[in-house]
């Protein structure tokens, strides 16, 4: 070893213990590293439409906005898929949950599970089915909304008339709710006939092929109310096809951009417009509150739904 | 031979027993279920009959406001007259209103009675609603009932029951009694109308009312 060797060795040991150590390492004196943000979980039951897409992003940036890192987790409509989520969120130490259900009745145990383990959990849009599993539910008035298209739809159809009603999921409770509120009013009169009620699982592609046979067998009708305009712009699709979509009046529900333009060209009568920014937002406040020590926020609370016409749509288009 | 046979024919019906080949289930695999719905519907009604006359049709529990007033609040600003007199349960949603009054009836539809107060109500409509009665403004004008203590299916039925007891209670009576010109005094709920984009109507659910 020569000299300058024995000097610059420590030197040169100094240097790299400095360099592997100083990457991560918090010495007296040096500013400290920030800790890492505090992850919110935002778990979709699918984003292959673009209704969910705009809920989770909303909620991603709102929870952003407030300083969590935020990861969402795509359930593509599948319960098992939803529950292997929840085991990866209360496993990888996530603080809470803002959830968008599959199902109101299967999902109650994947987000009993997450609170019991001390990730609380925030509905938002999708309803599930027990007081106790999440801190707060965030929904939409649907039944609200799905009234004021049944007053709209005996104003437009008249209190006489054949009708045919494609529903969504049913194991989701906003389905049933907009179903109720619309037959909280058009059952009050007799005069109005519904000849098929159908699922089709709030898919366009569905509803097309649902729409057709339903057209075969019930050629008469003067309406179609759909439980969302996924499913509202797949059925006047359908009566496109059989030469049937100036005759028949066509009701959908959520107000994608897609509906609002078909309300806009007469294609068709009315949606009902949600707004799942609002929804996605005040989940992401209500966790952020709750994690910061406010434990007194409502169990449930609804979010308006406005109707769209022909008279409202064209200000609405985007 | 016959013992024989009736011991495998009972073995046979045990394990049939415990290893059912089949289960009936619910398909739906939903509270919507047609049973299901009528127990809750009778358990929703009692709550809603309750409601009405504990709360309110109750003299001591609702305190409404004077509907000339919430009128020339509403004709000054559209948007947000009507607040200091309403509530509004839904976020973003519409207000609802507690009224009382005095009026006239110039007018009788399948609807209801149209009404004027005897100042100028502008391009303002009041109907005094004895058909069909739907929207929530019975359940929600108080503000004593709440959203988070029910499920959403029970708390949109009551607001179902709240208005057929509105109909039957007071509706019926009103629709065969009153005539155009008869003046009315009244306690009612209220909505403004968004549905028929005809300007600004008053929607009223009646809650108490008196033919003079």
């Amino acid at each position: 070893m020569t000299e300058g060797e024995g000097v610059l060795r420590p030197i040169m040991v100094c240097m790299l213990v400095a360099l592997l150590g100083g990457c991560g390492g918090e010495t007296a004196g040096a500013p400290a590293r920030p800790a890492p943000a505090p992850r919110i979980a935002i778990v979709v039951s699918t984003l292959n439409n673009p209704w969910f897409v705009v809920l989770a992003n909303t909620a991603r940036a709102e929870a952003q906005r407030r300083g969590y890192a935020a990861t969402i987790f795509d359930s593509q409509n599948d319960p098992a898929k939803e529950t292997a989520h929840f085991e990866n969120i209360v496993a990888s130490g996530y603080r809470a949950v803002l959830f968008d259900a599959t199902d109101a009745k299967g999902s109650v145990l994947n987000a009993t599970h997450a609170s019991r383990a001390g990730v609380p959990v925030f509905t938002m849009d999708r309803e599930i089915d027990s007081r106790e599993a999440a801190v707060s539910q965030v929904i939409s008035d649907n039944y609200a909304g799905a009234e004021e298209v049944g007053e709209y739809f005996v104003r437009q159809v008249g209190e006489h008339g054949r009708y045919v009603e494609l529903l969504g999921l049913v194991g989701d409770n906003n389905t049933w709710n907009r179903s109720r509120g619309f037959h909280s009013v058009v059952d009050r009169y007799p005069g109005l006939r519904m000849v098929a009620q159908q699922s089709a699982d709030f898919d366009r592609s569905r509803a097309l092929d649902i729409m057709e046979s339903v057209l075969q067998a019930h050629p008469d009708i003067q309406a179609v109310f759909c439980g969302n305009d996924a499913m509202a712009l797949g059925a006047y699709q359908a009566l496109l096809g059989a030469g049937r979509a100036q005759d028949v009046k066509v009701f959908g529900f959520d107000g994608s951009q897609d509906a609002i333009k078909a309300i806009a060209e007469a294609k068709m009568s009315a949606t009902a417009l949600q707004y799942p920014q609002v929804m996605a937002a005040t989940a992401a406040e209500f966790a952020d509150r709750y994690l910061r020590g406010d434990h007194e926020l409502p169990r449930r609370v609804a979010v308006a739904v406005d109707l769209v016409t022909f008279r409202n749509a064209l200000s609405l288009r985007q | 031979m016959t013992y024989r046979l009736a011991v495998t024919s009972a073995l046979v019906v045990m394990l049939l027993i415990i290893f059912p080949p089949f289960h009936i289930r619910r398909t739906a695999g939903h509270s919507s279920g047609v049973a299901n719905d009528h127990a809750a519907s009778a358990d929703i009604a009692q709550s809603a009959t309750r409601f009405w006359d504990a709360s309110l049709a109750s003299r001591e529990q609702v305190h409404p406001t004077d509907w000339l007033v919430l009128i020339k609040a509403l004709q000054e600003d559209p948007a947000q007259g009507g607040r200091p007199y309403g509530r509004r349960p839904a976020i973003g949603g519409p207000w609802f209103y507690l009224l009382s009054g005095e009026a006239r009836v110039v007018s009788i539809d399948a609807r209801g009675l149209w009404l004027d107060g005897g100042q100028g109500l502008g391009d303002w409509r009041v109907l005094l609603q004895t058909g069909p009665i739907f929207g929530s403004a019975l359940r929600d004008a108080t503000g004593l009932l709440r959203l988070e203590d029910f499920s959403s299916f029970d708390f949109n039925e009551l607001g179902a029951q709240l208005n057929r007891l509105s109909e039957t209670r007071v509706g019926a009576a009103l629709r065969r009694d009153a005539r155009v010109g008869s003046r009315i005094e009244f306690v009612a709920a209220a909505r403004l109308d968004g549905v028929s984009g005809e300007g600004h109507t008053l929607l009223l659910a009646p809650i108490r009312v008196g033919l003079k």
